[in-house]
């Protein structure tokens, strides 16, 4: 499931202490990004989420791989559309230097299995994060409806970047060590 | 891990010989992986135990190497093969004399 060039930037992600620190140095961007976002709301309003969205969908993602080709796991998607597959090369180029090995991107049956499996166990957590924050909004909804509207965006911005990274990141914390031996 | 040589069920709960049979051969991770169309990680997680592949897998893996599938993957750890080989010609002796 580990990127078929096994490197991001030059740098090895063979061991999976390596993908470790990546998935909590992106986790990190995260809070980083929902903390200026909820920032930004309290002075400005709304208006920042849009670009906000658009980086987040575009570039994090990117970084761990699955929703878009180049990044630390291979994507998820058995079929490749025209546009994804220029928007992939993109990618790739970007993030790697050895654009050849990327090229494959079937995933095999046990990849397929572990990729199924992961996307249940985020779905169960973004089920309960959802029930958490209607609950969360069902308290202090009621007592301070101002705090809806400020945090809003916030939450909204952290329930994207959940659905779209949470499977990668639990198949980057949990896959083995890559053997050198081939 | 069990003390015939072959890893034992890890995860998937299969004992398997792929290993044995892939050394035996000389054959590499990669070469069997492109054989029978999966990754080669895949190859160490089938190795392991740590991956129990579907019987279409199974069944390719058998005719890759010309053995039954049961030679290969077993639930029951397996018996070594110096001893089922050599346990057998001890036999043989013995029922000639």
């Amino acid at each position: 499931m580990i990127s078929n060039t096994r490197n991001l930037w030059g740098w090895s992600i063979n061991r999976r202490s390596t993908r470790r620190w990546i998935v909590v140095f992106y986790w990190l961007l995260v809070a980083l990004i929902a903390y200026a976002t909820l920032c930004y709301t309290i002075r400005h309003g709304g208006a920042f989420l849009g670009i906000q969205i658009i980086q987040i969908l575009v570039l994090l993602p990117a970084l761990l791989g699955g929703v878009r080709a180049g990044g630390a796991i291979k994507p998820f998607r058995g079929l490749r559309s025209p546009v994804y597959a220029f928007m992939d090369q993109r990618m790739i180029s970007l993030f790697h230097r050895d654009t050849a090995a990327e090229q494959e991107v079937e995933l095999d049956e046990r990849e397929t299995r572990l990729r199924d499996r992961v996307h249940f166990v985020a779905y169960t957590v973004v089920r309960w994060l959802a029930m958490g924050l209607i609950v969360l909004y069902g308290i202090f909804g009621m007592t301070n409806p101002e705090w809806l509207g400020l945090t809003g965006p916030m939450f909204f911005v952290l329930l994207v970047l959940v659905l779209w990274s949470l499977p990668q990141s639990i198949i980057l914390w949990n896959e083995p060590d890559v053997e050198a031996e081939r | 891990m069990v003390d015939n040589g072959n890893p034992g069920p890890g995860e998937s709960g299969l004992y398997n010989r792929i290993a044995v049979l892939r050394a035996e051969r000389g054959i590499s991770r990669q070469d069997l992986a492109d054989a029978v169309g999966v990754n080669y990680q895949t190859i160490g997680f089938l190795e392991r135990g740590d991956y129990g592949p579907s019987l279409k897998l199974a069944f390719t893996i058998a005719a890759y190497f010309g053995l039954p599938v049961d030679a290969i993957f077993s639930t029951e750890p397996f018996r070594p093969l110096s001893e089922q080989v050599y346990g057998r010609n001890t036999q043989r002796e013995e029922n000639a004399r």
